[in-house]
C-alpha cells in the first residue's frame, strides 16, 4: 500500500503497529496431506492433456481424411461426364449421311433437347456414369445401320434432304444453346436446303441418334404436305421451275398417294404422275 | 515442508510455466503463497477441518485453470479472488456464520491461534498480544475482517482488495481503518483488563 496522502500515511501506521503483533501468531500452516494432496492433483493435472493428445490428434487426422476422401468422391460423381475421345463428335457428323428432309428439319430441337439434358447434372445420371460410353456406342452402331439405310435410297432421294445430326449425346464443349436457337431461327426462314445445310453445320457440334430421331418421328408426326406444298408454288410463282420440279420429286417420293393439282402434276414425269 | 521456492521469478510467470507443463513452478508457486492462503481462509471459516476443505477447493480452482490463465493481474489477485470465491461458497453451503471467540470455545480459539509452544519471554509476551488480538480479529464484522486478512497475509493493495472483493476504493479504505483501530483497541482493552 503506497500512502500518497496524510490519511493513507496515517492508515499504513497504524496497519504497521498491529501487522507486528499479528504476525507473531500467524504461524498457522496447511498440513502436510493436504500439501501433498494438492501438489499431486496439480502433477495430474500436467499430464493429463498430453494422455489427452495422444488419442485427439490421431483421431482427429483420421476424421479430417474420411471426410475429405468422401467430399473428393462426392464431387467426381457430381460433375459432368468428359466426350468421349475414342469417337470426337467431328468425325461422327462426317459419317452421318443425309436424312429425309421431315428428319432433319425435327433432328435439330431433338438436339437442343438433349444438349439441355446433358447440360444438367442430374442425380440419375449421376447414379449411372458407367453406362453412358455403352450406350453411345450402341447409338452409334444404329446410326451407322440408318446411314446405310438412307445410302440405300439415297440415289433418288431429293436434294433438300439435311443430314442427320449423329449421336444421341451431345460433346461437352457443344456451343451455348442460345447459339443453338438463333441458328435453328434462321435455318427455318430459309429453303429446305439451306436448313440441311444448317443442319449440317450443328452436326459436329451435336451428335442426335437415329433412334432418337425415330422416336421423335413418331411422337410428332412428319412434316404437313400442304407445307411442302406451299413451298414449290413459291418456287413456281419465283420462275425457278427446276428447283420446284426438285422439290415435287422429293415430295412424290415422300408422299406418293397425295393428290397433287393439274398444274403441279404437269411438273412431274409420266409414270409418277 | 520443504518447498524450493526461486523468489527471484514472479509468480506470474511461474504460473504461466505451469499452465504450460511445468509442474516444479507450481511447487514454487504453492510454497510462497500456501500459508497466507491457509490462514486467510482459517480467519474466515473459523473451524480448522473446513479451513482446509475451503483451502483445497481454492488450489484445486487454481490448477484447473490454468490452461485459461493470463497475466492480467498480479498473481496474488488472482489466488485471493478465488479464495474469496471458495469462502463466500462455504458460507452459502453452510449457514450460519461460525465466529470463533476464546470465550464460546477455547479448543478452537488454540486452533486459529497456533499451536503452543516454548517460547522465550519477549516472544511468549508477543504470542499472548498475537492472541488476543486474533480473538479482536473473529470479532470483527466479516467484511472488515476480510480487508484486513488481504491486506496482511495477501500483501494486497487498496486497489487489488477492491477488486477481490468487488467494492470501491474508499469503501475499502474505510473498513481497513476501522478494522484496525478496533483491532488495536481489542489488544489495549485485553491488556488493561490483564
Amino acid at each position: 500500500m503506497k500512502p500518497t496522502s496524510p490519511e493513507d500515511r496515517d492508515l499504513e501506521k497504524m496497519s504497521a503497529e498491529v501487522s507486528e503483533r499479528y504476525r507473531a501468531g500467524a504461524d498457522d500452516e496447511p498440513p502436510a496431506r493436504l500439501d501433498a494432496a494438492v501438489l499431486a492433483a496439480a502433477r495430474r493435472e500436467v499430464a493429463q492433456p498430453r494422455q489427452r493428445r495422444n488419442w485427439q490428434v490421431p483421431a482427429s487426422i483420421a476424421a479430417m481424411l474420411v471426410l475429405g476422401v468422401s467430399l473428393v468422391l462426392l464431387v467426381r460423381d457430381n460433375e459432368p461426364p468428359l466426350p468421349s475421345l475414342d469417337r470426337p463428335a467431328a468425325d461422327e457428323a462426317k459419317l452421318a449421311k443425309p436424312a429425309p428432309p421431315q428428319l432433319a428439319m425435327k433432328a435439330q430441337p431433338k438436339a437442343r433437347a438433349d444438349f439441355d439434358r446433358e447440360d444438367r447434372p442430374s442425380r440419375e445420371r449421376s447414379a449411372r456414369p458407367n453406362r453412358e460410353p455403352v450406350a453411345r456406342d450402341q447409338v452409334a452402331a444404329k446410326q451407322e445401320n440408318a446411314v446405310q439405310e438412307n445410302a440405300a435410297a439415297g440415289a433418288s432421294a431429293p436434294p433438300v434432304a439435311a443430314p442427320a445430326p449423329a449421336a444421341a449425346t451431345v460433346a461437352g464443349t457443344a456451343k451455348p444453346v442460345e447459339q443453338e436457337q438463333s441458328r435453328i431461327a434462321e435455318s427455318s426462314e430459309v429453303l429446305p436446303s439451306k436448313k440441311a445445310k444448317a443442319a449440317a453445320d450443328a452436326a459436329p457440334e451435336s451428335r442426335v441418334s437415329a433412334q432418337a430421331l425415330r422416336k421423335e418421328d413418331s411422337a410428332e408426326g412428319p412434316v404437313q404436305p400442304q407445307d411442302w406444298l406451299r413451298k414449290i408454288d413459291d418456287l413456281l410463282r419465283a420462275g425457278k421451275d427446276a428447283d420446284a420440279r426438285e422439290q415435287l420429286l422429293g415430295f412424290r417420293k415422300q408422299f406418293p398417294n397425295y393428290p397433287l393439282s393439274q398444274r403441279l402434276q404437269a411438273l412431274l414425269p409420266l409414270d409418277q404422275r | 515442508m520443504a518447498l524450493v521456492t526461486a523468489n527471484t521469478v514472479p509468480d506470474e510467470q511461474l504460473m504461466l510455466r505451469y499452465r504450460d507443463g511445468d509442474a516444479a513452478a507450481f511447487d514454487a508457486l504453492y510454497g510462497r503463497h500456501r500459508g497466507g492462503v491457509f490462514r486467510y481462509v482459517l480467519r474466515q471459516v473459523g473451524l480448522r477441518s473446513a479451513a482446509e476443505e475451503v483451502f483445497q477447493e481454492t488450489w484445486m480452482n487454481i490448477i484447473s485453470s490454468r490452461v485459461r490463465y493470463r497475466v492480467e493481474a498480479r498473481f496474488a489477485t488472482f489466488l485471493y479472488h478465488v479464495a474469496h470465491n471458495c469462502v463466500i461458497d462455504h458460507f452459502r453451503r453452510k449457514t450460519p456464520l461460525h465466529l470463533i471467540s476464546l470465550d464460546d470455545d477455547p479448543d478452537e480459539a488454540i486452533q486459529v491461534a497456533g499451536p503452543d509452544r516454548d517460547q522465550p519471554e519477549r516472544a511468549v509476551a508477543l504470542r499472548q498480544s498475537a492472541a488476543k488480538l486474533l480473538n479482536a480479529l473473529a470479532l470483527l464484522p466479516p467484511e472488515q475482517r476480510e480487508v484486513f486478512l488481504l491486506h496482511e497475509e495477501g500483501g494486497l493493495t487498496l486497489e487489488e482488495i477492491a477488486a477481490v472483493t468487488g467494492v470501491g476504493r474508499e469503501t475499502v479504505k474505510s473498513r481497513l481503518r476501522y478494522a484496525l483501530a478496533k483491532l488495536r483497541e481489542g489488544i489495549e482493552h485485553e491488556a488493561d483488563v490483564a
